[in-house]
Formats: structure tokens, C-alpha cells, sequence
């Protein structure tokens, strides 16, 4: 049975190093189980959420894309 | 004439500085490298500055690239050490961070919750959005640029590690400080997302 600090490691840092298919299914069963680390992932979902509506829309380019590509010209 | 950028003679056409080929590549990227500008806590001018010089940078070493990794790769990795270079934060190799003691008082002996995600006064919209800002504007650039490039960008991990050139076991300390600090933050804000 992993604890809630292992699962909640694991959710953070996106199981980066290849978690074990076992410890893979551990993770889900224990959120399954356990409200607070349901709670805690869900909670950094939704700030991956809110930083996407930070950068969501395109910043505006066209000027520093013309000036950029004068002094690429230039080179 | 509009030049592909799957096309697989682009990294040729790049080397040999081609204006077509150079044009579209400005112009496909210029935003989104803007975007990580600021998503690793640039203003507005510093990010189109460092936007504009990577670009030069990419015309001065455009006959060194072998086409082995993506554009795109190559590019957020000449901004990435442009942005390092304005921060002057080449940062060592952060052994500690004072998050990870942070967490580590979050745990009891037998690794549940001694003190659990807190669950009042959720908040929505824009104000999340508003005070998850002003959170990141406290963590280190290079763990910005990992959590926009995946967040943001959807970038795969490889590629990020690439960027950024870290190990695939750095980007997971780096992504995991970097929610933390960030859920501790909106948490001591009494903000609960």
C-alpha cells in the first residue's frame, strides 16, 4: 500500500522516472481511497487550469515579427 | 512563397539561410516564444527583447543546425539561456528548496497527511487566475519555464528535458516544486483552488 506522501509525489512530479506499472495502479487505487490526496490533485489540476488562462490567448506579434525580420535581413 | 515546416529539407534551407524559410520560421514560433518569455516572468518589452534577440542568435548559428532536434526545440533552448543570461540565474543545481521541507512537514512518520490539503473557500475564474500570478512571480525562472512548457505549451517531457537541459528526473523535482510552491502559496492565501 503506498502512503499518501509517495502518491502525491508521484502526481506532482507526473511520475516522471517511469513508475512500475504496479506502483502505476497503486497510485489510482489509493486516490480511489483517499479523499485528501484526491483533493490535493485535484487541486494542482486546477492550477494547471488557471495558468493556462494566464497565457491562454496568442500575445500580439505582427510589428516585433516585421522588426525582427528587417534586422534578420540585415545580417 | 510559404515554406513547410514539416517540410524535411527545412533544416538545409535553415543553414543556408534561406529568407522564405527563415520568414516562416519567425512567424510560426515568434508567439509562442513570447508566451514562454513571459510565462518565465518577463515584462512585456524584456520579453519581445528576448524574443528579438533569439531570433538573431538563431540567424548567427543557422548553419550550425543539423535539423537532429525540432526548430522549435532548438529555439526555446537559445531563449531559455537568453533568459538565464537577463536573470543572471544560472541557477546551481538546487540540492534543497525550501519547499521540499515544506512538504515534508505536510507528513506524518508513516507518510499520510499530518496537515492535509486545506478544502475551504474554493475559488474560481479569474480570481485563481489573479493570485496563482502573483504566486509564480516568487519561483525561480528555470522551474517557470518547465511548468509553462508543459502546462502551457503541452510539451512532451522529452523535449522540455532537452530544452532545458535536464534529466528527465530534474524536470520531475523541478515540475513538483513548482506545483507545490504554488498550491502552498494559494493555500496560505487562504485560497483553495
Amino acid at each position: 500500500m503506498l502512503t499518501c506522501k509517495e502518491v502525491s509525489t508521484a502526481v506532482a512530479s507526473e511520475d516522471l522516472a517511469r513508475l512500475s506499472w504496479q506502483k502505476r495502479i497503486g497510485v489510482r487505487l489509493h486516490l480511489l481511497m483517499c479523499r485528501h490526496c484526491r483533493r490535493y490533485a485535484a487541486q494542482l489540476a486546477a492550477i494547471g487550469n488557471a495558468v493556462r488562462g494566464l497565457y491562454r490567448s496568442e500575445p500580439e506579434t505582427k510589428s516585433l515579427e516585421e522588426s525582427i525580420l528587417n534586422s534578420l535581413e540585415k545580417k | 512563397m510559404t515554406v513547410a515546416l514539416d517540410d524535411p529539407g527545412l533544416a538545409a534551407r535553415i543553414r543556408a539561410r534561406e529568407p522564405s524559410a527563415l520568414e516562416a520560421v519567425v512567424h510560426e514560433y515568434l508567439p509562442q516564444i513570447v508566451r514562454a518569455a513571459r510565462g518565465a516572468g518577463l515584462r512585456r518589452e524584456e520579453a519581445e527583447d528576448i524574443a528579438h534577440a533569439t531570433f538573431v542568435t538563431f540567424l548567427e548559428k543557422a548553419d550550425t543546425f543539423e535539423g537532429r532536434s525540432h526548430v522549435r526545440t532548438w529555439l526555446f533552448g537559445i531563449l531559455f539561456h537568453k533568459i538565464m543570461e537577463v536573470r543572471r540565474m544560472i541557477e546551481r543545481e538546487q540540492r534543497t528548496d525550501e519547499i521540499d521541507e515544506l512538504m515534508e512537514s505536510r507528513f506524518d512518520a508513516n507518510g499520510s497527511w499530518s496537515r492535509p490539503p486545506s478544502a475551504e473557500a474554493k475559488v474560481f475564474g479569474r480570481e485563481i487566475r489573479e493570485r496563482t500570478a502573483e504566486c509564480l512571480e516568487a519561483a525561480p525562472p528555470k522551474q517557470r519555464l518547465a511548468f509553462v512548457f508543459r502546462e502551457v505549451e503541452g510539451l512532451e517531457t522529452d523535449e522540455i528535458c532537452k530544452i532545458l537541459d535536464v534529466t528527465i528526473t530534474n524536470l520531475g523535482v523541478m515540475l513538483y516544486r513548482i506545483r507545490n510552491r504554488l498550491r502552498e502559496c494559494l493555500e496560505s492565501k487562504g485560497m483553495t483552488p
